[in-house]
């Protein structure tokens, strides 16, 4: 078999190495730099070409090892596709429509196709897996992940944006959230990203965000905190705690081990992974690298792309996460404050506020099952019951108004008169005389309450309906305050009518600039 | 003339057999030469239908061919008010005026990048809509207590354009076109915008502008004023009172991080030479006081 590695950076270089020592010997390169042609033209003697042309035509690979920059992955993907060429890809990133068209291309053909999921060779990961399926520590419930390495650390030979990790679009973190996705949905399943906060920390040369702290919600109910940052120095950090019904499950990075403790056990139990060398020949750092090209070469030889742990299809799925955490979730505010670092050199968030738009609640079902109805002013959650605005505020007059602009500009009349208005009520558009009951009862629970000034334009909304509702309120809560109403518009008229007939004591305001007046006069005599 | 609209518009309408599109089509087809100018209706699943005589199609492209109409209003409920005004600016309608409230953010982001390089309009969302007294209203504003003038208004709120309109009419005072823009953070045209247009029209001598907290609409169209503005402009800005960090009705009406209070667009806008009064029950009487 014919093996071309595409793109001979760190990556495609270390394919290479993977290749040789999977004893595969018909291994030729192709990158357009010709520093790199050269390095591995001299360091693995293996043959380089310039160009894709040149290499197909005179090489005639069977199979590619696509390590080029994420954004052409694709591009070489297809090309290989339509020549019946094997691939193998490294993670994907973007690209995602295009990602999910070749999964289904490849269906039912003997071409295989599949991109790479290195982390599941890792000897971390793959005992964390083995201790979940054995139910080692129950059902799992919670786990909180954070690995990272300080960009500029990645390749300390180059300017970090002379290299495509300084690319918002592909690089940094949004390179190693699937990356590490890839594992971790292995095991829990795919999750439902519930909220992303993504900052830029430090002033690192690049235009990206260099952390993201990602909030997943796993079928089985588990829930998941995904750190991903490339901050983390000098050394990289990885550190993953599962919390199960039973026990824990710890991964430590720096120490290279898994330990883990359940409630049958006293104490916990280490495995250690020796971080081999080469002269060990047991687990060198490249073991994974080469265990994940070693699965690919058994998929092509059997031509069965499901041979291989990952699929194209299943890089669609992670992207999808990526993707809706980026775009997080209707936000409208994420703030951490304070965020510290600690003398271990890990950044610490002591606290975040995040508010969601409104608007689109609809379709966040599982932010809305967070609203805590006890945190809320008792008054506002009632009004919003009735679609009403409610804001509370110090002062002793009521406001009762339809419309946003007419409630704010009634509220500033009544302080420019030298008033104090309690809050802020706009009952709306289309209100009915039930929903102004309920407002008039809502600015009446405030027992600051000296005067209440009732200020309305009906355009769609009739004073007619105002007025009913504000009989029907006055009596059932027998109001023993003073009342000024003001009513213009639609049915003005009638409105007024019902004021006068329904024997309450009302004072009725012919304009704004009246009632605002009256209404100050009355709460300073209530006082 | 008066700006955007006149009698000679031909309007369709989007949601036109649901409740709240059924009622207003309907008030303002009654509304002065309403009756020409409304001519078609939108909706995907009751193409061939009539409303009130108008006719129902399934797509704003087969209305607009069918009928000529160049204008749409939206009443469209809020999770797909925004792919309508995506469909409006894809048949390639001129001027579209979305009435509804509560689109997501997010929804209205996607809609205003994707009409960069398109040529329609936009009003709203969230806003009462554009009358051009008798002539033509389009939108939930009540028509009677409008009459033909010569002072443009344009305001982000409804009812508070209301009570400056009646304030107008105590005074004697007509209008060229009233326009609210709408209480959305994202929205159309801005302030600014619809000044402009004012400048230019010939039946417009003045424009009462009322602002309110939140955004920096008014500060960007108060330092528009000053450099070009030939027209006298009075105003009013909502919310002085309102305090930080609360939504007060509007869903771009809110202070936050101590940006878009009253007060400062209220120096801005005076820093640029606009009368502004502090009292709401003066606006009509602000404004006569500066016509020439």
């Amino acid at each position: 078999m014919k093996f071309l590695v595409i793109g001979l950076g760190s990556m495609g270089k270390r394919r290479v190495r993977n290749l040789i020592a999977l004893d595969c010997d018909n291994i030729a390169g192709f990158d357009i730099r010709p520093d790199r042609r050269k390095y591995s033209n001299s360091e693995y003697n293996i043959v380089t070409f310039k160009s894709l042309e040149s290499a197909i035509n005179k090489f005639n690979p069977d199979v590619f090892i696509i390590s080029t920059p994420p954004e052409f992955h694709m591009e070489y993907a297809n090309f290989a596709f339509d020549r019946k060429i094997h691939c193998f890809i490294e993670g994907s990133v973007v690209d995602a429509d295009k990602i999910l068209e070749l999964s289904q291309k490849i269906k039912e053909t003997d071409t295989v196709i599949v991109p790479s999921c290195t982390m599941r060779f890792y000897p971390g990961p793959m005992k964390i897996k083995e201790l979940v399926e054995q139910g080692v520590v129950g059902k799992p419930l919670n786990f909180n992940y954070q690995t990272g390495q300080y960009l500029p650390d990645w390749h300390p030979w180059e300017d970090i944006e002379d290299f495509y990790v300084s690319n918002p679009e592909t690089g940094g973190c949004r390179e190693i959230v699937p990356f590490e996705l890839t594992w971790l949905n292995d095991i829990f399943g795919y999750p439902k990203p519930l909220a992303c906060v993504k900052r830029k920390l430090t002033d690192m040369n690049a235009d990206i965000d260099d952390i993201y702290h990602c909030l997943l919600s796993y079928p089985a109910g588990v829930i998941g905190n995904l750190t991903v940052e490339v901050i983390s120095r000098p050394r990289t950090t990885r550190e993953f705690r599962l919390i199960g019904t039973d026990g824990e499950i710890v991964f430590d990075g720096e120490a290279n081990s898994v330990k883990y403790i359940n409630s049958s056990m006293e104490e916990w139990k280490v495995a250690v992974f020796n971080k081999g060398t080469l002269e060990d020949q047991y687990i060198n750092p490249e073991e994974p690298y080469i265990e994940e090209i070693r699965s690919f070469l058994m998929a092509v030889k059997i031509k069965k792309t499901a041979c291989y742990p990952n699929s194209l299809f299943d890089d669609y799925k992670v992207l999808q996460n990526l993707y809706k955490l980026f775009n997080s979730t209707d936000a409208s505010l994420v703030e951490i404050n304070p965020l510290i670092l600690t003398t271990e050199n890990h950044f610490l968030a002591l606290d975040a506020k995040m508010s969601f738009d409104d608007n689109s609640l609809f379709r966040h079902s599982e932010i809305e099952v967070l609203r805590d109805l006890d945190e809320e002013d008792r008054l506002v959650t009632q009004a919003s019951k009735y679609d009403l605005s409610y804001v509370p505020l110090d002062g002793n007059i009521g406001c009762l108004v339809n419309g946003a602009g007419l409630a704010m500009a009634t509220m500033d009349i009544i302080k420019l008169y030298g008033g104090n208005p309690a809050n802020f009520l706009d009952v709306g558009g289309g209100a009915t005389t039930e929903k102004v009951t309920e407002a008039f009862k809502i600015m009446l629970s405030n027992t600051n309450l000296r005067a209440i000034l009732v200020n309305i334009f009906g355009g769609i909304m009739r004073c007619d309906v105002i007025a009913s509702g504000v009989v029907k309120a006055a009596r059932e809560v027998k109001l023993t305050l003073p009342l000024v109403v003001r009513l213009e518009g639609t049915n003005a008229d009638l409105g007024k009518r019902i004021l006068t007939e329904s024997g309450l004591e009302i004072i009725s305001a012919s304009s704004m600039d009246d009632a605002a007046r009256n209404v100050v006069t009355a709460a300073s005599k209530g006082e | 003339m008066a700006i955007l609209i006149n009698k000679d518009t031909r309007v369709m309408t989007q949601g036109i057999t649901g409740k709240t599109g059924q009622f207003h089509t309907k008030s303002c087809i009654e509304y002065a030469k309403g009756k020409n100018c409304f001519v078609a209706g939108v909706n995907p699943k009751r193409p061939g239908e009539y409303f009130e005589n108008i006719p129902i199609f399934a797509t704003v492209k087969e209305a607009k061919q069918a009928t000529g109409a160049t204008v749409s209003v939206i009443y469209v409920p809020p999770p797909f008010a925004a792919s309508a005004i995506d469909e409006a600016v894809d048949a390639g309608i001129d001027l579209v005026i979305c009435i509804t409230e509560g689109i997501p953010v997010s929804d209205m982001i996607r809609t205003r990048y994707k009409m960069h390089g398109h040529k329609t309009l936009l009003i709203g969302p969230n806003c009462p809509g554009i009358i051009t007294p008798d002539e033509i209203k389009i939108g939930i504003m009540p028509g009677h207590i409008h009459k033909k003038g010569r002072i443009g208004v344009v305001s982000r709120s409804g009812t508070l354009t209301y009570e400056a309109v009646a304030q107008l009419m105590e005074q004697g005072l007509g209008q060229s076109t009233c326009i609210g823009i709408g209480g959305d953070s994202i929205n159309g045209l801005k302030h600014l915008d619809v000044m402009r247009m004012f400048n230019e029209d010939n039946d417009t001598d003045a424009v009462l502008m009322v602002g309110e907290i939140g955004g920096s609409d008014e500060e960007e169209c108060a330092a528009w004023i000053k450099k070009n503005m030939t027209k006298p402009v009075v105003g009013f800005v909502a919310g002085v009172t309102a305090p930080e960090g609360k939504r007060m009705g509007h869903a771009g009406a809110i202070i936050s991080g101590g940006k878009g209070t009253a007060q400062e667009k209220i120096e801005t806008m005076e820093g640029c030479g606009i009368k502004i009064t502090r009292n709401p029950a003066e606006m009509g009487k602000l404004l006569k006081s500066v016509l020439r």
